[in-house]
């Protein structure tokens, strides 16, 4: 064995560091140093922008150059550490697949069309003198502007000045919208996000679906950690054992479109045992009675059938929730589009958590906090002729926000609503190919518009179908608005630029301001810089940004109880201003006021159900070309028990290409991943892989998007969400050969 | 319990050269390795035709040869390293534990004893060519008589040197714990013989029709007749193995290798020349087809090794 | 008093997000397709039965490292008063000796022809912070400290918990436990 003379180097600040570990041993050890006690350190605040969670962090230099991003330990959306995509936030930056100039579309001679480079200032006229157009033919309410990310205020703000108010997000109506609805009819609000749920202190955790760690939503992740560590009892609902599953005290394997069935026995179970928390349900709910009513056949019995979950399993859980009752937390989920009748799937969540007394409970979902910060003071906007409620006559009266699928549909096909035309699209950080179903009416939707503005990071496959696309530089390039997000505490948070935009990439503030004073529209951005915009903000609350700056996270305001115990009033903004299990919202708008169960299409024989969900290492489809994520996983695989594998005839490992029932096939290939950890009846991959664009050199042609064959929809009549699950596969039969594949893709 | 476990990496690993298999040496190894056995074997021969009574002309002829061959050894070795210039590192230190430095170090001392040996041996090696050597290098002559006195020494120095060469280059693999099919003490043993199989077998080739050639027919016999047996134990070892070496075993039992191992290296490169030479002690067959075979089978066996250990590991992915 | 560094890792808690590779990979700014730091997972049983473990490894920096003592150079070193094993390019020739010796496959080449592996970030000990895949791990669960400490985390953790080492016959003593 040898060991090394230890031998300090002369230099002090080196002896300093050292504390008898860090110090140079005879050998030079600098290349298992990333850094260098004369290397020059700096920091600066962001929150993170790779997802949706918004953690707040540090963005490292080393010499000038970016090193790393970090959690900020003050920060309750992260408690310090960051998540798999946040520490890969570098890579964002560096990608050299970004979007480098403004672009505009052009036909060339041969009637081909394609991209030309352009200035900023030729991108902003032509698209402020289109805008003019549709506004003079169609008025201004015929400009939709689809978001997501924080850098979409100032679109919002452009949009509602230049007249229109139908400012959409697929984040409603293709993710947790249902979840909203029902929590709202239920306790008068919505869980938020993020999400109050209080799992750190819980001693019974519910996941119906939910694949908490594979969907790393950051502190969620941290607190189901720390949760499992006190001994929580896990029960997680899943056709597949997810990870969350594989943690779990009890499993149960679903048969997938029937978890209503079961929530509803669940809540039989309660009532029938009278094993509820009486004294939450007589203090601050209403229908108990009518609910005991509707679910006194709902037994374990008959959901036995229906679920294939065991009687005695139904039972045994509902008591493990109720004996750990109010610190219960039967978890809302986020993404819950799944059948069309995903709002009172919600329902029976919201309903459940009601009967056991979790809201408002230590261990179940706490009352959250946000920190008031007064809006930057700008002219009221003009109001509109019509919004997005109005559009096919209010169809979806209970969404509380635009429906994206629904925008777009009305763009596919004017006659469903030939009074309230959309004809040009903002589409701000959301591609909308891969997030919104039934790419084919999204692309007919595109044919009928006469201006598509693309505002994006990457070339994602909405910027191929763009009329004009603008380079966004990344959040670790810009300022951008106040964080400001419910929690436990009212924190707000700041992003500042760490580096320099590459190219010629600008941040949002900048590029809507210029975009305004071209429409005519400066009276609502009156400010000279987003800096002084921010200033403004701040000043109120007797804080400067350079106080912000240096913090990252400031705490803002009077801290209120969190719990009910703890005398936090208890008020519910429902009509009765009590907890309606049954809900007079729903039967007033024609719904069912107490769920009731429904059955679903099962798959034809020989075909599986088709099911999505996340990876931890990316978000959605907007990091499955980031150079560091995408060496951690590049591919996604579909999950299929052997007996399906065996069926199909395909082996661990096998690329295959897959077909819906509609016929539709995949554009690529997936390898197959046989596992024990899912029912024979369905599939499953992780969604954001299977991209089309060339340009996203890292992610062109990995894996399958999911979303090409979930083309038979399920809309929820409440709210317009759209459930995917309905859609089955097989082994496509494969019209493309493998010859051809690899000529396009260029690897195995 | 016969339960299936299945063992995934999820994410990072996949390091090139690595994963999914160890693919850190080519043919630049298993060549230095062959070189290395096959000197070794000269040098062994040529100082047992030194100090025995069975001298050998050509033995000692060809062990002229030995230290351009290990130049070209050592040259494939180089070309394996990832950091060429660090070479010189080899001789910044003697580390007793690492086989590798072992092997530095001997093949650095060793070189001068060879030109010894062969500068004291020359004037029975190269009769005939001597006389013209010496008339146009005083140096050379000086040292080969200040040489000449040790001629005993020199060749036990050079036969044992020439035993620990072979058995180096064995050592070398069978010290890694960590790759189960290497990690059989019988290899070093095996790596002797076959190094003194190919040595053999060259001589034979090289040596005049008679006695000589007859003679190196014989040793090259027995070696292999020694080569089987320990090859025995070495997969008796194998096949008896540990959990980890279950693996090992697999590599050769319907593995990528069984093929290059059961056919290639035991039945074309062991017992077939064996048993020519077998025929050989009671019918006349042609002299060169089994000493070709034997050197044949010596670099594949080096080849066979150097890839098999490298499909083998205690990481069960 | 010699460090023996090592972590406890808990595979109840492991969910496999990767961000131990990610945060080392970042920290360390290791090179593109090279990985320290990887997770394995373990599936057994039969559905409905079916089990996973999660796994987080890395070099074990082992008691008797193998990949020290088969270095012919002397690059591939123990850091003075630990257990932390290290490679110093300026020796290393890249000859792969130590690669081929260690039973956890856990260094690789790095471009510059010398050899990579986990360093247990010791550039952060010095200033009492974590190696960056501890620092980074949502569920906390790795943790890292000192076995010569009784009263360490990893040291309690041993004692109370039910604790694995990985190929504990290959013979190196190495300083990773998982609870399992």
């Amino acid at each position: 064995m040898l060991r090394r003379e230890f031998i300090v180097l002369a230099s002090a600040t080196l002896a300093s560091l050292s504390m008898g570990l860090t110090g140079c041993g005879k050998q030079n050890v600098a290349a298992s140093y990333p850094v260098l006690p004369t290397d020059v350190c700096t920091k600066s605040p962001t929150f993170c922008e790779m997802c949706f969670w918004k953690c707040s962090g540090w963005v490292h230099s080393k010499n000038g150059k970016p090193w790393k991003v970090t959690g900020n330990e003050q920060d309750q959306h992260c408690l310090g550490r960051l998540c798999t995509r946040g520490s890969g936030g570098l890579g964002a930056y560096e990608d050299n697949d970004r979007l480098k100039t403004p672009m505009i579309r052009i036909t060339n001679s041969d009637g081909s069309q394609g991209f030309r480079e352009a200035s900023w200032d030729e991108a902003l006229n032509y698209i402020a003198e289109k805008l003019a157009t549709v506004k003079g033919e169609y008025g201004a309410e015929s400009l939709a502007l689809f978001s997501h990310g924080y850098g979409a205020t100032h679109w919002k703000t452009f949009t509602k000045a230049f007249g229109s108010q139908n400012i959409t997000a697929p984040s409603y109506a293709q993710c947790r919208g249902p979840r909203t609805e029902a929590f709202k009819a239920t306790f008068g609000q919505g869980v938020g996000s993020p999400e109050c749920t209080d799992m750190e202190n819980s001693q019974c955790i519910v996941l119906i679906g939910s694949h908490i760690g594979e969907n790393l939503h950051n502190t969620q992740v941290q607190e189901l950690g720390t949760a499992l560590k006190n001994g929580c009892e896990l029960i997680v609902v899943d056709p597949r054992q997810s990870v969350a599953a594989t943690k779990a005290e009890h499993w149960l394997p679903i048969k997938p479109s029937t978890d209503i069935a079961l929530l509803l026995s669940w809540i039989h179970v309660l009532l029938e045992e009278n094993i509820f928390n009486q004294d939450f349900v007589t203090e601050h709910c209403t229908g108990l009675e009518e609910l005991k009513k509707e679910c006194a056949s709902y037994t374990p019995e008959w959901a036995y059938p229906i679920t294939s979950i065991q009687p005695d399993v139904i039972r045994k859980t509902a008591r493990t929730m109720a004996k750990n009752a109010p610190a219960t937390l039967v978890h809302p989920g986020r993404h819950v589009t799944w059948y069309g009748d995903d709002t009172q799937r919600s329902r029976c969540i919201a309903i459940l958590n009601a009967l056991l007394g979790s809201w408002g409970s230590k261990g179940g979902l706490y009352l959250p906090q946000k920190a008031k910060v007064p809006k930057y003071p700008l002219p009221a906007f003009s109001k509109p002729k019509w919004t997005w409620k109005d559009l096919e006559n209010n169809k979806y009266q209970l969404a509380s926000a635009a429906v994206a699928s629904q925008v777009r549909d009305v763009t596919a096909d004017p006659s469903l609503d030939p009074e309230h035309p959309i004809k040009a699209w903002f589409v701000y950080g959301s591609n909308l190919m891969m997030s919104l179903p039934e790419q084919k009416k999204t692309i007919q939707a595109i044919q009928n518009l006469d201006l598509l503005v693309a505002v994006d990071i990457m070339p994602a496959e909405i910027c191929g179908w763009a009329d004009v696309i603008l380079p966004e530089c990344t959040y670790l390039e810009r300022y951008d608005d106040i964080r400001v997000s419910p929690g436990r505490k009212r924190q707000i948070a700041v992003r500042a630029p760490a580096f320099e935009p590459r190219f010629d990439s600008k941040p949002s503030s900048w590029i809507v301001k210029q975009l305004a004073q071209k429409c005519g529209l400066d009276a609502w951005f009156p400010w000279a810089n987003q800096e002084e915009y921010l200033s403004k903000r701040l000043e109120p609350l007797g804080i400067s940004l350079k106080e912000l700056e240096a913090a990252g996270v400031m705490e803002v305001g009077q801290q209120q109880p969190l719990y009910f115990a703890d005398g936090a009033p208890p008020t519910f903004k429902t009509a009765s201003g009590k907890v309606e299990l049954v809900s007079s919202l729903f039967s007033h708008a024609g719904f069912d006021a107490v769920p009731r169960y429904t059955r679903h299409p099962e798959p034809p024989q020989g075909y599986a159900r088709l099911l999505m969900g996340r990876s931890p290492m990316h978000t959605f489809s907007r990091t499955t070309n980031n150079p560091h994520l995408c060496q951690l996983k590049d591919e996604n695989e579909l999950w299929m028990h052997p007996d399906l594998a065996m069926l199909w005839g395909v082996t661990h490992g096998q690329r295959i290409a897959l077909e819906n029932q509609d016929g539709e096939q995949s554009r690529y290939r997936i390898p197959v991943k046989v596992t024990q950890r899912i029912r024979p009846d369905c599939v499953y991959m992780v969604h954001g892989f299977g991209h089309s664009e060339k340009k996203m050199t890292r992610a062109f042609g990995k894996g399958i998007a999911e979303n090409e064959l979930m083309t038979t929809i399920h809309i929820d009549p409440i709210m317009g969400g759209t459930g995917r699950r309905g859609n089955f596969v097989v082994p496509s039969a494969l019209t493309r050969t493998e010859a051809a594949h690899q000529q396009e893709v260029g690897h195995a | 319990m016969n339960e299936d476990v299945r063992y995934e990496i999820i994410t990072g690993k996949m390091n090139p050269h690595i994963d999914p298999v160890l693919d850190i040496w080519q043919w630049q190894v298993p060549v230095y390795l062959f070189i290395g056995g096959l000197c070794a074997g000269i040098l062994i021969l040529a100082a047992w035709a030194v100090l025995s009574k069975a001298k050998s002309q050509t033995a000692q002829r060809l062990s002229l040869a030995v230290l351009p061959l290990l130049g070209i050894g050592m040259g494939a070795l180089f070309l394996d390293l990832e950091n060429k210039w660090n070479v010189f590192q080899f001789f910044g230190r003697f580390v007793p534990s690492a086989p590798m430095s072992w092997g530095s170090w001997l093949l650095l001392l060793l070189s001068p004893i060879i030109a010894a040996f062969v500068l004291a041996t020359a004037t029975e090696a190269w009769p005939n060519h001597w006389e013209k050597i010496q008339q146009r290098s005083i140096l050379l002559t000086r040292i080969k008589t200040l040489c000449e006195p040790f001629r005993q020494h020199l060749s036990v120095i050079i036969l044992i040197g020439g035993i620990s060469l072979a058995v180096y280059t064995g050592v070398l693999l069978s010290a890694y714990v960590a790759r189960p099919f290497w990690n059989n003490s019988s290899l070093a043993i095996l790596f002797l013989l076959s190094g003194l199989g190919a040595a053999a077998g060259l001589l034979q080739l090289c040596a005049p029709a008679g006695t000589e050639r007859h003679r190196f027919g014989r040793v090259g016999l027995y070696v292999l007749i020694a080569e089987v047996s320990v090859l025995a134990l070495f997969l008796i070892n194998l096949a008896d193995g540990t959990q980890a070496q279950d693996g090992a075993w697999a590599v050769i039992t319907g593995g990528p290798l069984t093929i290059s191992f059961w056919i290639f290296y035991l039945g074309l490169g062991v017992i077939t020349p064996l048993t020519l030479e077998l025929i050989a002690l009671k019918k006349k067959v042609p002299y060169a087809i089994a000493p070709v075979l034997e050197i044949g089978g010596s670099m594949l066996f080096r080849f066979v090794i150097v890839a098999a250990g490298q499909l083998t590991t205690w990481q069960l992915y | 008093m010699r460090k023996r560094y090592g972590m406890v890792i808990d595979t109840r808690v492991c969910i496999s997000c990767g961000n131990c590779v990610m945060g080392c990979k970042a920290e360390n700014v290791v090179p593109e397709g090279l990985h320290r730091v990887w997770v394995v997972e373990e599936e057994s049983g039969v559905f409905p039965h079916a089990r996973l473990e999660s796994r987080s490894e890395r070099c074990n920096h082992c008691e008797d490292p193998p990949c020290v003592s088969s270095c012919p150079t002397g690059a591939s070193f123990i850091f003075e008063g630990s257990n932390i094993t290290l490679v110093n390019p300026d020796e290393c020739t890249g000859c792969k000796s130590c690669v081929a010796s260690c039973p956890y496959d856990a260094r690789y080449i790095e471009p510059g022809g010398y050899i990579g592996k986990c360093t247990f970030c010791v550039h952060k000990l010095g200033s009492g912070e974590q190696p960056s895949c501890a620092s980074v791990c949502p569920t906390d669960c790795i943790q890292f400290g000192d076995f010569n400490d009784p009263n360490s985390q990893v040291s309690r953790s041993v004692r109370t918990e039910r604790t694995k080492v990985l190929h504990e016959a290959a013979g190196t003593n190495p300083n990773i436990y998982y609870i399992y």
